[in-house]
């Protein structure tokens, strides 16, 4: 059976969500901004040896009805936090967005990236450091991007891909632990969480 | 609801806080714009409120025309089969996706209708914008001692029962209600808040993760008597142990004691079922007017068959057997009654005190065996499986039967309590 994903990206309004989906969907870029009110993409592409399916939800960072954040948390596998390097305010709303994700779905255990978006613009207000502090704070893995110029856009769907792939074996092999009783640790499908996450770290250093 | 109006009116007018009820009446009113075209294809679920294929700035002048809370709904122009609830807030116009799936939402709440669903997104946003932080603080600002779920508990005489019971809540659309941990407006139109299924306890979602396990669970939320966890069922109508227990075991007493076969003739299973429906309406029947004495042995038992739980759960049933088991070749009895009223005592308070009542009656009623033909082993055998959960590896029936027999002989195993 195919691997099939829900995805939901939120963030603050104009920080560019919707130019990042529609990159990495349709690999191009929208120049003009039209806010959105909720739009559901769906991609197949291949990641780490297999083809997955994704659906993606593309969220109103605008106009928020109430309850509207809830069932966008309740309802994906995954979740791309978004803001704009070029925007404070934007940062600083993000950490309320990661306190509502943990108090549904739990603190841990649910495949979450922090992505700084716009990191081609000359006019920076959020270091590298502040989103990588962030990230370490929330226990997620951190990248900055840019949908103008394509940069590392297909990483970050890679990156939690991978995620939602180790949770699921993790949840597998929990279960099977319990139904044969003998607390048999089968091999994990990657290294440990803390491990993974400092080697990505690592390797999406900020390129400008 | 009636206790709640007097706790208010009795106690110093400021029990409630109504300011979120006052700010609620003062949210704008949802006003749907018709369409005045003929719009084909248009969902059947959709009224006068919905405008086809319009764009977004030919909604917003209709709306902006319109004023506050103006509402209506139109095609998108970017996906196919997607529609779009566009109305207008403190002057925005706002657009949302709206789903369908035998109710209309937006957000979290299922509206039968678009009217509600805007009604309360404007309350609520309203609300929000005008009391965020208020909203953000009542929650933390709370002395639970003070809250008026506490002092209703302490107002009222209760058989207060040292249990730590957790409330049991549910999602609930209220009329008109306050919260009874924060005593402030449970404000929106449907779903408002929680509701505690035992007790009452009314509160904001945000507010039910903060109570305490002080759930003191009340008759007239608890509606059923069968089939019921027998320490809410208890709690709820102050008794030691469960009604339908005490009268069947008083009516047996008092004239089923010398029947042949007692409790081991079958009754007739129409009779029960009308004599449980009486007790889950009238909370209590009179047995006397039973013609059959069968008929109360066959209830008692029904009723202990239906507890969501058996009596003696696996955990304690488990020690008992191992108790009962291991005392077996050393013939000592006093060994024996130490072990086994060391695992009885982890028998909860409602249970124990249940358990203790039909154990001595059953002896009462194998006293009479040469009349009645039931000694203690033919009873054992008989409500063995009903007491014990056993779980799904049954030990050896016969076990079960010695180990109910031993108790039904010394009934005075099970710990007392007041």
């Amino acid at each position: 059976m195919k691997e099939k994903y829900k995805v939901a990206v939120i963030g603050p309004a104009g920080v560019g969500k919707t130019t990042i989906v529609h990159q990495f969907v349709y690999n191009n870029y929208v120049e003009v901004y039209d806010p959105t009110i909720e739009e559901t993409y769906k991609k197949s592409f291949f990641c780490g040896g297999a083809h997955v399916d994704l659906e993606i939800v593309d969220t109103a960072g605008k106009e928020h009805f109430p309850g509207m954040l809830d069932r966008y948390i309740e309802s994906a596998d995954a979740f791309l936090l978004v803001y704009s390097i070029s925007d404070a305010r934007s940062f600083s709303q993000i950490y309320q967005l990661f306190s509502r994700i943990a108090s549904i779905r739990g603190p841990i255990g649910i495949a979450r990236m922090l992505v700084g978006a716009q990191c081609d613009s000359a006019k920076r207000e959020i270091d590298h450091d502040d989103g990588a502090q962030l990230s370490a704070q929330v226990q997620c893995s951190f990248a900055e991007v840019s949908a103008k110029h394509n940069i590392n856009i297909v990483e970050i769907f890679d990156e939690l891909v991978a995620q939602m792939r180790y949770l699921k074996n993790q949840d597998r092999n929990r279960s099977t632990n319990t139904l044969n009783g003998k607390g048999a640790i089968l091999p994990m499908a990657g290294p440990h969480p803390d491990q993974w996450y400092i080697r990505k770290k690592e390797s999406w250093c900020c390129f400008m | 609801m009636e206790d709640e109006d007097n706790l208010a009116q009795t106690s110093s007018g400021a029990l409630w806080k109504n300011n979120l009820y006052l700010l609620q009446e003062q949210a704008p009113k949802p006003k749907m714009i018709r369409c005045r075209r003929i719009i084909e294809n248009k969902p059947g679920r959709y009224g006068e409120e919905f405008h086809g294929l319009i764009d977004r700035t030919e909604a917003e002048d209709l709306l902006k025309e319109a004023g506050e809370g103006a509402y209506l709904v139109r095609e998108s122009k970017r996906s196919l089969d997607a529609y779009t609830l566009c109305m207008i807030f403190e002057g925005h116009v706002l657009n949302y996706k709206l789903y369908y799936d035998g109710a209309h939402y937006v957000g979290e709440k299922r509206f039968d209708n678009l009217h509600d669903l805007v009604a309360d997104g404007l309350i609520c946003m309203y609300v929000d914008k005008h009391a965020a932080d208020y909203i953000r603080r009542m929650t933390d600002e709370v002395i639970y001692e003070h809250s008026p779920y506490q002092i209703y508990n302490k107002s009222v005489e209760k058989s207060k029962q040292g249990v730590q019971r957790a409330h049991s809540f549910a999602q609930q659309t209220f009329k008109m209600q306050y919260c009874d941990y924060c005593r402030n407006f449970l404000w929106g139109l449907v779903q408002q808040g929680v509701r505690c299924v035992d007790c009452g306890f009314a509160a904001h979602k945000k507010c039910s993760e903060k109570a305490l396990m002080d759930c003191q669970p009340e008759a007239k939320y608890v509606k059923r008597i069968f089939a019921i966890d027998l320490t809410t069922l208890c709690i709820a109508h102050k008794i030691g142990i469960p009604i339908v227990v005490s009268s069947c075991i008083r009516e047996v007493e008092a004239r089923g004691l010398t029947v042949e076969g007692i409790y081991r003739v079958s009754a007739s299973h129409e009779q029960m079922e009308r004599l449980k429906r009486q007790y889950d309406s009238q909370h209590n029947v009179n047995l006397c007017q039973v013609e059959d004495i069968h008929t109360v042995c066959g209830l008692l038992k029904l009723y202990l068959r239906l507890l969501p739980q058996q009596l003696v759960p696996f955990s304690v049933y488990k020690s008992l057997l191992q108790a009962y088991t291991t005392t077996t070749t050393t013939n000592n009895n006093h060994d024996r009654t130490r072990a086994l009223r060391k695992a009885l005592h982890d028998l909860c308070e409602t249970n124990s005190r249940t358990l203790k009542a039909i154990l001595m009656h059953l002896k009462r009623v194998s006293e009479y065996s040469q009349e009645n033909k039931m000694s203690a082993e033919n009873l054992s055998t008989i409500f063995s499986p009903t007491l014990f959960c056993t779980g799904n590896t049954p030990a050896l029936p016969q076990q079960q039967h010695m180990l109910l027999h031993f108790l039904i002989l010394n009934p005075n195993l099970v710990p007392d309590y007041l």
